[in-house]
C-alpha cells in the first residue's frame, strides 16, 4: 500500500527552485532516506510530505488523500491521523513528565488521559524508557530525550513517519538505537521517510535517494547478504 | 599480510599441528580468508626451513606438531608490534576515475560520483542490515570495518561533489548545465 506519493513536484521560492520535478512513492513497511547537502532540497521535500508546504507544481498524496486543494483544517486532520514527526531539535514540553509528553498527541486526538497514558507507557516500554516515564525531560540524557521524541511520534500509530535529521547531535551508539527503533516501526508497517546528511544513518533505509540542487540523483537499495569470503577481497 | 605471520602468531600459545592451525586461522578470521591444506603445509615447511619453527615429530595419530623457535617468536612479536604502512596517496580506481573525469570532462565527474555513490551506498545498506542481525566477534569486527570504509568513501564522494560545484560556481549558467548533465533515474 502506498502511503506517500509525490507526483512531479516542483517548489519555487521566487526565482529559487528548491525542488525540481521530483517524484517519490513510499510504501507501507518501507523506510526511505533522502540524502544531500544543505540547500539540496531535503527539508523542502519533508515539509511537502508533512503538508507544511504546498508544491508550486505537482501533487502530494498522504494515505490516499490528496493534499492539493485541501483546507488547512483538512490537512491538519490528515496530519493528526496519519503522520508522526521526529525533529532534530526535539520539542518536548519541559514542565510535564516524559509520559505526559508522549501521551500529548493522543490527548489532542480526544483520547482520555488514562488511555493516553497507558498507550504512552506501552511505547516507552518498547523503547526501554518506561522507568523514566514520570521524570521531567530535563532529567534525561540527550539520547534518551531523542528516543522520547520518537516515542511521541509513534504513539499515534502513524502510517507515515517523518524524520528530519532524527539522529543529528547523537553519539554513534545512541544514533544506532534511534535508527533501530525507526527501522522496526517501519518493519511493523509504517512508511518512513527521513532526511539526513549522514550516510551511516541513511544506510538503515531500504532505498536511499540523493538530492542535488533540488533534483534527484540515483536511488540505491541493499543487495543480498555478503558472504564471509567476500569481505577481504 | 602473509599466512606466514598469522601462523607465527597462532603458534605463540604453544605447539600445534597443521590441521589445528588451519582451524584456528579460520575461526580467528571469521572464515573470511579460505586456506587450503596445501598452503598450510607449504607455509609450515618454509617456516621450518627459515628456522622460525621446529618440528616436534609425529604424534600418535601421525600428525607433525610444530613449535616456535626463539627466532620465530621474535618475528611474530615484531610483526604484531609494527604498524602497517598503508600507502597515503591512494591509487584506487574510484579516485582515478573521478580525477580523470575532472581532467577530460568535468561535467562527467558528477555523474561518475553519482554512479559510485549508488554502488557504495548499496554496500553500506547491506552491511548495516547484516550488522543489525549480529554475529560472532570476528564477523562483527569485519562488518564494522567494511561499513566504515564504505562510509569514508561516501563522505569523500560528497566532498568531491561539493568541491566540483564550488569550482564550477553555483550560480553560473555553466554550472547549471553541469547539474543538468547528471543522469536522472526513475525512482518509483
Amino acid at each position: 500500500m502506498t502511503v506517500l506519493e509525490l507526483h512531479s513536484v516542483t517548489v519555487s521560492f521566487g526565482e529559487n527552485v528548491a525542488l525540481d520535478d521530483v517524484s517519490l512513492r513510499v510504501e507501507a513497511g518501507e523506510l526511505i532516506a533522502v540524502t544531500g547537502r544543505s540547500g539540496s532540497g531535503k527539508s523542502t521535500l519533508l515539509n511537502l510530505a508533512g503538508g507544511m508546504l504546498m508544491p508550486t507544481v505537482g501533487g502530494v498524496v498522504v494515505a490516499g488523500e490528496s493534499l492539493g486543494g485541501a483546507t488547512a483544517e483538512r490537512i491538519a486532520d490528515i496530519r493528526r491521523r496519519h503522520v508522526g514527526f521526529v525533529f532534530q531539535n526535539l520539542k518536548l514540553l519541559p514542565r510535564i513528565s516524559v509520559a505526559e509528553n508522549v501521551a500529548l498527541p493522543l490527548e489532542l486526538h480526544g483520547t482520555s488521559t488514562k488511555d493516553a497514558r497507558s498507550s504512552a507507557i506501552a511505547v516507552l516500554e518498547r523503547l526501554g524508557l518506561d522507568d523514566r516515564a514520570d521524570d521531567p525531560p530535563s532529567a534525561l540524557s540527550g539520547g534518551e530525550r531523542q528516543r522520547v521524541a520518537v516515542a511521541r511520534a509513534l504513539v499515534v500509530g502513524p502510517s507515515l513517519l517523518l524524520g528530519d535529521e532524527p539522529t543529528a547531535a547523537l553519539d554513534p551508539t545512541t544514533a544506532e538505537q534511534v535508527m533501530k527503533i525507526i527501522r522496526s516501526a517501519c518493519n511493523a508497517g509504517a512508511a518512513g521517510l527521513i532526511v539526513t546528511h549522514d550516510p551511516v544513518q541513511a544506510a538503515w533505509a531500504d532505498r536511499v535517494v540523493h538530492l542535488r540542487a533540488g533534483r534527484m540523483g540515483r536511488t540505491s537499495a541493499g543487495t543480498d547478504a555478503i558472504e564471509r569470503t567476500d569481505l577481504l577481497k | 599480510m602473509s599466512v606466514r605471520s598469522a601462523f607465527l602468531v597462532l603458534l605463540g600459545p604453544g605447539p600445534r599441528h597443521g590441521y589445528q592451525l588451519k582451524a584456528e586461522f579460520d575461526d580467528a578470521t571469521g572464515e573470511s580468508w579460505p586456506l587450503n591444506y596445501g598452503q598450510v603445509y607449504t607455509t609450515l615447511q618454509r617456516l621450518e626451513k627459515a628456522g622460525a619453527v621446529a618440528s616436534l615429530g609425529e604424534d600418535e595419530d601421525g600428525r607433525i606438531r610444530y613449535e616456535l623457535t626463539d627466532h620465530g617468536r621474535e618475528e611474530a612479536e615484531e610483526w604484531m608490534a609494527s604498524p602497517v604502512q598503508q600507502p597515503l596517496a591512494s591509487r584506487d580506481e574510484i579516485a582515478m576515475k573521478v580525477l580523470l573525469a575532472v581532467r577530460t570532462d568535468p561535467g562527467r565527474a558528477v555523474a561518475v560520483i553519482d554512479v559510485q555513490r549508488q554502488a557504495t551506498m548499496s554496500t553500506l545498506q547491506t552491511v548495516t542490515r547484516m550488522r543489525a542481525e549480529g554475529g560472532d566477534l570476528p564477523w562483527m569486527l569485519h562488518l564494522d570495518r567494511t561499513a566504515m570504509l564504505a562510509e569514508a568513501e561516501l563522505r569523500w564522494l560528497d566532498r568531491a561533489e561539493e568541491r566540483l560545484d564550488a569550482e564550477a560556481g553555483a550560480d553560473s549558467p555553466k554550472a547549471d548545465a553541469r547539474l543538468r548533465s547528471t543522469p536522472i533515474e526513475e525512482t518509483t
